[in-house]
This record gives C-alpha cells, structure tokens and sequence, in this order.
C-alpha cells in the first residue's frame, strides 16, 4: 500500500496526471471509490483485498472527461476492462496511467499498455469453482426447470439497472433498453420485462466480458446475473479461442468472424 | 386517537396471524430467502425474521407496487373499451413486523400520492393496510432516523406498535383506529398495563444532524460545488429510490398483446438521465451530479414545501445498497455543517 | 378437435430465402402455410431479440434462414449472424428456452424445394413440440392476469 502511495504522490505532484482513481475507507469496514487530486489528499489512499471495485468503470463517467491524464488503481479486474475499453477504442493510452495490482495485492508499478496486456496474461484467468459448479448446477437441470428457475431467479429484480451502471462495458451513451419508439424491452420490472432485460444484458456483453463480477456485486437484490455472462465467456473461449481484456487489438467475438465457424445445427 | 397501552405476548403472535389468515387478510412480514430479507407473504411465524434491522426493500411495495395495472383496454373494430382496475378487489394487507422506519415512509408516501391529486389506486391500498411495526432492538451504521424526526420507537404510520421489554413479552401501543379495530377483535390476546418507558428496549442511534437545518441549509446551496464533489463516485443507477420507503416517482406504460393491452404504473428514479431528458434532446439534469443535488432537494426541501413533509426517514437502506457507497447519512451530516 | 396448428415466424433475408421461397412458389410446390415469413435485409440485420419478440407474440415456432456462406450479399452479414446465432441458441439453452423450437438453415434463392421441404419438417417438428405455452404465459400473464 506505501508503495502505491508512493507512485500516485509523485506522479501527482511532478503534474503527470492530474487525478488518482483509488479507494478511501467507506462506511464501518468498507472501501469505496475515491479520486484523489492531489499528493496531500493520497493519504486517505488505502488499498486491501476488499478493494473489489471495477473503478475502470469511472474512466468512462464526465469525471475524467476534462482531466488530461488519470491515474487508475488498477486490480486484474480493472486492468483487463482498460484494455477492453481500449481495443473497443473507448480510452486513450495517452490519457491513462495504470498502477497495476496483483491479485495477490502487490504493487506492480506503472503499466502501459503493453506492459498491461503482458501483465493480465499472468493473471488468474477463466471461471472460478464455484462459478463454474453454479453453471453446471443449472446446465444439468431439465429444460423447463432451467426455465422456471431463471424466472423466479429474474422476478426479484427491480430493474435499478445498477448492473448496467456498474458495468465498465456498458457505456453506451443510449441504452438499447431505453429505445422507446416503439418501446423495445419493457420498461416494467415484471417477470417478462426482466427476462428480456437479462438476456440483452447478457448478448450485449458476450465476448466482452471479463468476469469481474461487478454486476452481482452492485445489484440490491443479489441476482446471480453474472452468471449468464460469464457462462457466455466461458463459451466464447471454446468455440472462438478468444478472451476479451488481453489484447487491445482483439476483435470482439460478436463483431468478428471466420469462415470455419461451427454450423453443425444450421440446416 | 390516545394510544393504548396493552401486553401481547409473543406467541399470541402467531395466533394473530392464523386468525388474520381466517379473516382474509394477507399477512407480510420480513422474511429470510436466499441470504435477503425482505417483506413476503407469510402463514406461520416460523417464517419470519424478527432479527433483521431493515429489510433490504422497504415495505413500499405493499402500497405502491414495482408493477401495478391501473387500466386495461380492448380495441374492437369500431370501438376500445376501457376499464379501470378494479380498487374494491383490493386485498386486506398486514405488514407485520416492519420498523418504525417503515411506517413512518407511508406518511411522506401518503403526502405525495395524495397532495393535490388524491391518486386513488394508492389511497385504496393504504386504507387497506394495517401497520404492526416492531420496535428496533438493534440498529447498524447507516441508520438515521433519530436524524430526521424519527426514532427506534416512534409511533408514527404505525397502527400498533410493539416494543420487545422481555423475552416473552410485547408492549403494545395501539396508535389508530384500525390498531384498535385489531385490538378489540383479539381481546383476548392483549393483556392491560400501564404505560412502560421504552427507552431501555431500544436501539441507540446517534442524531448527527436534523433535517430542519438541512432544510435550512439547502436555501443557499443549489448552486454549490458540493454536489459535484458528494456525487463524483455515484454511478447513476436506481438502487437508491428503489428500496427507499418514501420515493413515490413512477413512470407510465402501456403494453399490449394484439387488440389487448393495459397500462401500467412502475416506479422510477431521479437518478436516471433518462428520467428529465425532452422529447427535444434537452435534458435540464444532464450531470449525475445535478440528479444527486434533485434527490437531497426532493426529500429536504421541496416535499417540505408542498407537502410540510420530510421525503426521508433515517432507515439507511440507500447506502445500504449502493454499489459505490455513497452514504446519504454522511453527506447529509456534511451538507448541514457546510 | 382438430389437430394443432402451430404459428411458425420465419425471418429471411431478402436475398437469398425469400427469393428461395419466391421459387418455391413458382415452381408450385406445395409447403405448410403455417409460416408467417418477415423479410430481411440480410441475416445479419436479424436481432436475436426479434425471435424472443416473435416468441413472446404467440409464435411456436422460428425459422431463420439466409444465404449460404460466401454468398452473402453484403459479403459478411451471414457470417456475423452465424456467431451471434451459436451464442445466442447457447444463452437460450442455458435460460432455458426451447432452442429446439428455432431452426437456423441457409437456402438460396436456387433451392426453392429445400424451402419447402425446411418448412415441413419444422412444421412436423413444432407440431409435435406443440404449442410453446412457457413463453406466451410468461409474456402475457401480466397484461391478461
């Protein structure tokens, strides 16, 4: 953590960025997002293994639009969505300063993004144990309970749309959910609306995706929608062989294509 | 109505519950499913979770429903036919087991559906509500209500309120009428006593502030930077007015299948862009910053105005549920010493 | 009673399978008038929401179809629809709808039999599947409960 502290003060007052994206204490035992402008305020810097934030997410919110270059407190998680933002050209190298965290919770140093796409290589990849049993629970169940469960499981969900606002991938600046002549999804939170929320969500982010699990985190009523996503990951990476948040230059699954495509059920 | 003074003890509860069951009224409590307490129906008492400070939802949605049809339609060849929901259908409701902080969100709730125009969908639903609410034993960090002219014990919206004073005993305040309507259909249950001082069976929850001097403060704060500086880690979703008890915003929607169709009332937030954006492309809150400055003014300032209510009662569950941790207790505290 | 009919909403894109379909009619080959076909500009034009809307309005049934691979009109369109196809008949299969009930096919604009013959047997299919009571209900129940 002194290190950390140490880069982004001195990054700060040598004027290299002008803003550090990282955490403060949050309420009783919790951290939140903080933005720290300058070397004084570092201080209140703190980073430990509850910092689960995606604060990638901020690089693409009116804060850092005016701000030359921003420090970002970076954990795999955030590091993988920079170069996801980037390979959809959303940011710009010259305008982010990654401090990249192991998930062990050391520092690294500054990463560009080379160096970024290097260090997320060595990083934990792909489903965790207990995600991939979850998936497996719900692929062993019969069609009409895989069904049923998914409703019920949707039926609780109010419609906050916090997953879209926590999701660094989601920064359309018109949601397709808000297309409303003629309304597309329903604006409702009933059992149909839902349905048809999630799986947008879920298509929109196929291939996109890199499994942070903000989307979970931030929802009130703890809807395992993450699941559906990081079920679809798990896909593309065996059908296609390809990973969102390595490359900057990767071509998103959805967007991309090869004539050797599986079409064993097109008739 | 003077409120009365009576013991209940606890496992009359249950009692209670069969014979509301009996007399038709559907009874909703705080219950325990998947990690999340929040208010479900219920037929026995073994459901319910009396250990929990606040519900992750409010109990709103016994009044004002996520989703409620207010009108269905019918289009013929020549003709649409329309019908509006049928409010008599309404069922009898009991929240059983809500805090004070619940209760006293139906007042705010009441004042916004029933100021000017008195929405009667809602009113039909609150006529039809009886309020037991459990005083709090426990609160946690992001409780307030002491803050905003409420406590652990406070009566308010509340049709009996029962407090803990022994393992085995409640002291029951019955508040209203419909309270006492409960009240002379159970004699048998509720025992008299005089009054108790409740102040040794309930929660400590510190006043840091009080909404009068945010009141106060807010006159000269619209234009302030500190709303920029509060809002900087929101992320612009809903969580906040969804599971808050007092947020009455609703949008208006119809749907239809074929020749049929309703319309429908779901609720929405303050915090959406799309919530102020025009027809036009306009949107006069266009910084969530300026939706944040719109959800303190609403609650402090402008619902005092028109309705000389405070849109807040202290029960936390905003920053319970905020994914970035905007704390509304801590801003507000910051807002009335600025 | 008589025997169940289901609706069945094929989208084609206009190159290909509607031409196809255009050929089958003219060759005066018979096929199930079950389907209610919906133009497209190319594959690739076709939402996946579009088949759950399809579902949700009382369809039992979906037929996609367009041109062959390396015949697309715009080149690419039938590619893209491809992947998008796998990933979405996946995310279908792991919510639980029936993927059984949407049959992808390419069919040119020369294979006016192979037209009706998908037709048919996706009407045999679907007719044994019967009618799709799990995503009407649930699309439905809000507006007529």
């Amino acid at each position: 953590m002194e290190e950390i502290k140490k880069i982004a003060k001195q990054l700060l007052s040598e004027n290299k960025i002008q803003m550090v994206i990282g955490f403060e204490k949050g309420t009783a035992n919790k951290v939140r997002p903080a933005f720290f402008k300058n070397a004084d305020d570092v201080e209140k810097l703190i980073y430990n293994d509850t910092c689960i934030h995606n604060l990638a997410l901020y690089l693409k919110k009116d804060i850092c639009h005016h701000i030359a270059n921003v420090g970002i407190i970076a954990n795999p998680n955030v590091v993988r969505s920079i170069i996801q933002l980037a390979s959809e050209n959303q940011v710009k190298e010259e305008k982010i300063t990654i401090i990249g965290i192991s998930y062990e919770g050391k520092c690294v140093g500054i990463l560009d993004f080379k160096a970024a796409e290097e260090f997320a290589k060595t990083q934990p990849k792909g489903l965790k144990p207990e995600d991939r049993a979850f998936i497996e629970k719900i692929q062993a169940m019969p069609l009409e309970e895989r069904f049923n469960y998914w409703v019920e499981t949707f039926s609780t969900c109010v419609k906050c749309y916090a997953c879209r606002a926590s999701c660094p991938m989601c920064y359309c600046g018109k949601c397709n959910v808000e297309t409303n002549n003629p309304q597309w999804i329903p604006v409702a939170s009933h059992k149909y609306g839902n349905m048809e929320w999630h799986i947008m969500r879920a298509m929109h982010l196929a291939g996109r995706c890199i499994n942070c699990g903000e989307c979970t985190r931030a929802c009130p009523v703890d809807i395992p929608l993450n699941m559906l996503s990081y079920m679809l990951t798990d896909f593309v990476m065996d059908e296609f062989h390809t990973e969102a948040g390595l490359s900057t230059t990767y071509a998103p699954a959805l967007s991309s294509y090869t004539n050797v495509d599986k079409e064993n059920f097109i008739k | 109505m003077e409120i009365l003074n009576k013991l209940l003890d606890k496992t009359a509860l249950s009692t209670l519950i069969e014979r509301f069951g009996k007399a038709g009224k559907e009874v909703y409590a705080p219950v325990k499913e998947n990690g999340i307490t929040d208010f479900a129906k219920v037929d026995t008492i073994d459901k319910i979770d009396f250990e929990c400070i606040a519900t992750k939802q409010s109990a709103k949605s016994l009044v004002f429903p996520r989703v409620e049809k207010i009108l269905s339609f019918e289009k013929s060849y020549d003709d649409i036919s329309v019908k509006n929901v049928d409010i008599n259908a309404f069922p009898e409701v009991v929240a059983l087991g809500s805090r004070p902080c619940d209760a006293a969100g139906f007042i705010p709730l009441d004042a916004i559906f029933s100021t000017d125009h008195v929405d009667e969908i809602f009113n039909a639903r609150l006529k039809k509500l009886t309020v037991i609410s459990i005083s709090c034993k426990k609160a946690d960090e992001y409780c307030f209500c002491t803050s905003v002219n409420g406590n652990p014990g406070n009566t308010a919206g509340s049709d009996i309120l029962l407090t803990e004073i022994s393992d085995s005993t409640y002291f029951a305040e019955i508040v209203t009428e419909k309270g006492k309507a409960i009240l002379d259909a159970n004699t048998d249950l509720f025992k008299d006593t005089s009054a108790i001082d409740k102040t040794p069976h309930l929660a400590d929850v510190k006043q840091e502030f009080t909404a009068e001097a945010i009141n106060e403060k807010l006159n000269n704060l619209f234009e302030s930077d500190i709303w920029d500086k509060q809002a900087l880690r929101c992320v612009g979703c809903g969580a906040c007015a969804y599971v808050c008890p007092a947020c009455g915003c609703f949008d208006i929607q119809d749907e239809n299948k074929g020749n049929k169709g309703i319309r429908y009332r779901c609720w929405d937030s303050c915090g959406f862009g799309l919530f102020t954006l025009h027809t036009s492309g306009h949107n006069p809150r266009e910084k969530q910053s300026q939706r944040w400055r719109q959800r303190i003014f609403h609650k402090f300032s402008y619902q005092m105005v028109q309705q000389k209510q405070f849109g807040c009662v202290g029960c936390g569950r905003c920053s319970r549920a905020c994914p970035a941790d905007m704390n509304i207790a801590e801003h507000l505290k910051e807002i009335s010493i600025n | 009673m008589s025997e169940f009919e289901p609706k069945i909403v094929a989208f084609v894109c206009n190159w290909c399978t509607y031409a196809g379909a255009d050929l089958t009619g003219t060759s005066r080959i018979k096929y199930s008038s079950n389907v209610r076909i919906i133009r497209f500009p190319c594959t690739g034009r076709i939402d996946y929401m579009l088949l759950t809307k399809a579902f949700a309005s009382g369809a039992d049934g979906i037929i996609v179809s367009g041109c062959h691979p390396n015949d697309c009109h715009y080149t690419s369109g039938n590619f893209h629809a491809r992947r998008r196809w796998m990933v979405f008949r996946r995310l279908c299969d792991f919510m639980g709808i029936d993927t059984r009930r949407i049959i992808f096919s390419w069919v040119s604009a020369a294979e006016g039999a192979k037209w009706a013959q998908i037709v048919n047997s996706a009407n045999e299919e679907f007719k044994k599947l019967g009618p799709y009571e799990n995503y009407h209900k649930l699309s439905t129940q809000e507006i007529f409960e």
